[in-house]
């Protein structure tokens, strides 16, 4: 099973690739715009500031000539007559100036000449008026820009007489001419100039203004801005100014302004910025599509690198992958000539080797599973063998054995002829030799046949009631004969036993037969009892006992408590042992407990199912 | 005349049966190998066979299955003689037909009572089965 990767290499490298592409292109583009910027703004302002500049120079300059056409009528010699005749050729020859007055030296008026009235001399008295006073003492004053109907700017200029006729000449001087003077200086298509006079008082401007003269534009941003850098400018500095501000219609604009001399005049040339910036915007809108084409350029360049990175490193892992689920065969097919080459082929060397490795061990594992079922094939025919031998030794033994116990009985039977009595005692020690041989025969083969796991239980239901009184049936006559009392002590409630009866019949035979065999004096007891499922089958007698360094030993093999009086018993040590394996293997265990000179008590418990072989050894001691 | 057949190899074992059985009345036909035996029960057909199950050429167990599967011989009593080698053997001798089962050494006087039971049970009431050996 494979893990599922958060995020494969393969996005990592698309990733990393289109990153850095995109970053590089946009400090670029960023870049780029921000120059461009700053370019085209200064541009456009370059371009405002000269307009403005010119218009200025043109207005001062047509003030000028105005100037210098009412000078003409100043001159000294003229009479009043000759100055009349002046006055109204000016107003021929100067449309801009409406109405032109006479002051005499103490400030009368004397003359009064007008585009539109009958002039009717008032004689009014001039004599505080600042156009009096002033062109009296600077010669030519500029008045300042007044209204006539709310939105027609006027200025007066008055200009004082020198000679004869001394006095003030004043020119009343209509200045919706600067409209045409200002309009032809707006640049672009949407931009447009216009005049502002103080306190911010549209004097004149081009039409895509769209404000009628008169209206107060002093709170534009770039009028405010403007006019406070106006204020702190040096005397005598008249250049452009600009600032970014917003026209009537809200449109942001770039604005240059320039002060017109002489006057406190601005002429602003503005233009929108949707207009002025629109270069700059293409500019934007190429380097944008440019940042596109190349992001796109640069996820196919990323993914095809990352392809070619990423594909033979799949392969890698499929394949190794492979190698995991044990499929050495396959080959990892990387052909790109690098490290990755280089590490699939170590790979598939490494897979060659398991491979090898594999068919080796499969080759060794088959050869020792051949040799152990060989050897398994042998050990049964050993077993077989050893079967046989048994059988066969069990035979050749007992066949003859037969023969000299089946003579001598049929001896003492008198079959052949009365015997004397002499002859029936040596025939009957015959016969106890015979069935002593055979006893020996039958443990030794017994023996043998439990070493070599050749003695199978035959398990089967029987009572433990009719084991044990078949072993006091057989055992009785002995105690009798030594004058020893045998007392059984059986439980009513017995359960029926599972195993195999003979045995069992042979393990307690043996062990009660010990125990009269080994007391001289006394009794030999049996008790038996059980618990829900468990026998317990305890053998007391008042012999001599049994000391505790022999308690384990007597049940290995031909071991013999080694004493006179064992020896005298006969016997071959071969019982107990026996006797130990068989309830072993019912699954049951022998106690021992004994005190030299009192006596001993061997405890059988046996399951009431035999279960198999208990612990080796669990033949218990205990005093 | 009851009429017992005896399968034994050995000259020792036949001649304590032979005389045993003689002298307490009976008939006797004696074989030395299983073939034999089974040709002689099956031509004699004697009214109890005594058969050694180790036997040399055929053994005691396919004797007595041979002979079990003649009918005339089916209710024909076999006691079966063994060397007590392995456990199992009785199991064995009875499921090859055997009626009845002596270890060896046998005792002539057991045996011969045995004989006799069996004899007395085949008389009155036809077939008989699971008989105890002695
Ligand atoms: N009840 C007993 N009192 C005293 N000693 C005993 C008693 N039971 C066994 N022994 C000692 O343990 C020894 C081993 O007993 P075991 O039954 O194995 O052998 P055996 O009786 O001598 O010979 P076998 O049983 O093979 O004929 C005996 O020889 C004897 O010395
Ligand atoms: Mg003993």
């Amino acid at each position: 099973m494979r893990t599922r990767l958060r995020g494969g290499l393969f996005g990592k490298y698309v990733g990393t690739f289109v990153g850095f592409a995109v970053f590089v292109l946009l400090v670029n583009g960023v870049l780029e715009m921000a120059f461009t910027y700053r370019e085209t703004t200064a541009a456009v302002v370059k371009a405002e500031s000269e307009k403005a500049e010119a218009a200025a120079a043109r207005i001062a300059q047509q003030i000028a000539e105005i100037e210098r056409q009412i000078a003409w009528t100043t001159r000294a010699s003229a009479g009043v007559e000759q100055r009349r005749n002046d006055y109204m050729l000016l107003l021929q020859q100067v449309p801009a100036i409406d109405e032109l007055m006479q002051i005499d030296g103490n400030g009368k008026e004397l003359l009064r000449v007008s585009r539109f009235t009958v002039e009717a001399i008032a004689g009014t008295d001039y004599a505080q008026d600042p156009r009096f006073l002033q062109a009296l003492a600077r010669q030519v004053w500029i008045g300042p820009v007044y209204f006539r109907n709310e939105v027609d700017p006027y200025i007066s200029i008055a200009m004082a007489h020198s000679g004869q006729y001394a006095g003030v000449t004043v020119a009343e001087v209509d200045l919706r001419f600067l409209r045409d003077l200002v309009a032809p200086f707006a640049i672009g298509d949407q931009g447009y100039a216009y005049v502002l006079g103080a306190k911010g008082r549209l004097l004149a401007g081009s039409d895509l203004l769209k404000a009628p003269r008169g209206s107060d534009l002093g709170g534009l941003p770039q009028v405010v801005e403007v006019t406070a850098d106006v204020a702190d400018q040096p005397a005598g500095d008249r250049s452009a100014l600009a600032a970014f501000g917003r026209d009537l219609g809200d449109r942001s604009v770039l604005a240059a302004a320039v002060a017109v001399p002489r006057t406190d005049w601005l002429v602003f040339v503005e233009q929108p910025l949707a207009e002025a910036f629109k270069p700059f915007y293409v500019l934007l809108l190429r380097i944008g599509g440019l940042i596109l084409l190349c992001i796109a350029l640069a996820v196919l360049a990323g993914v095809l690198l990352a392809r070619r990175m990423v594909v033979p490193i799949r392969a890698l892992a499929a394949g190794v992958g492979k190698f995991g689920a044990g499929e050495f065969g396959h080959r990892i097919e990387v052909r790109t000539g690098d490290e990755i080459e280089a590490l699939a082929d170590e790979f598939n060397r490494m897979a060659a080797q398991l491979d090898q490795s594999y068919a080796r061990l499969e080759q060794t594992v088959e050869e020792r599973t051949r040799q152990l079922a060989e050897r398994g094939r042998q050990l049964q025919i050993a077993n077989e063998h050893k079967s046989q031998f048994f059988a066969n030794m069990s035979h050749e033994l007992r066949t003859p054995l037969n023969a000299v116990l089946g003579y001598a009985e049929l001896l003492v039977d008198g079959l052949y002829g009365e015997m004397p009595q002499k002859a029936v005692d040596v025939l009957e020690r015959v016969q106890a030799n015979g069935r002593h041989l055979l006893g020996l025969i039958n443990d030794v083969l017994d023996l043998s046949k439990i070493e070599a796991g050749q003695l199978a239980l035959v398990l089967d239901a029987y009572s433990m009631r009719g084991v044990v009184e078949q072993v006091v049936a057989s055992t009785e006559s002995l105690a009798r004969a030594k004058g020893l009392a045998l007392t059984t002590q059986i439980a009513d409630d017995l359960p029926i036993g599972h195993g195999d009866e003979r045995r069992l019949t042979q393990v307690f035979l043996n062990i009660v037969g010990n125990a009269i065999k080994f007391t001289e004096r006394g009794s030999v007891d049996i008790r038996v009892g059980a618990s829900s499922d468990a026998f317990e089958v305890a053998v007391r007698d008042t012999g001599p006992g049994i000391a505790p360094e022999d308690r384990q030993r007597i049940f290995d093999e031909f071991q013999q408590v080694d004493n006179s009086n064992t020896r005298q018993k006969g016997g071959t040590g071969l019982g107990l042992a026996i006797a130990r394996r068989l309830v072993e293997m019912h699954g049951g265990v022998i106690r021992l407990e004994s005190e030299v000179g009192i006596g001993s008590a061997f405890t059988i418990v046996l399951p009431v199912r035999a279960t198999g072989p208990g612990a080796p050894g669990a033949a218990g001691v205990a005093s | 005349m009851t009429h017992i057949l005896v399968v034994e190899d050995t000259e020792d074992n036949r001649r304590i049966l032979r005389d045993l059985l003689t002298h307490a009345g009976f008939t006797l036909t004696e074989a030395g190998d299983g073939e034999r035996g089974v040709a002689l029960a099956l031509s004699e057909k004697p009214d109890l066979i005594l058969m050694d199950m180790q036997l040399p050429i055929v053994d005691g167990y396919d004797a007595a299955r041979r002979i079990k599967a003649d009918p005339a011989m089916a209710k024909t009593p076999i006691v079966a003689v063994t060397s007590y080698a392995l456990s199992g053997d009785e199991e064995k001798a009875r499921a090859a037909g055997c009626d009845a089962y002596v270890a060896k050494p046998f005792s002539p006087r057991q045996l011969l009572a045995t004989v006799k039971e069996l004899l007395a049970r085949e008389t009155p009431a036809g077939p008989a089965k699971g008989i105890d050996r002695g």
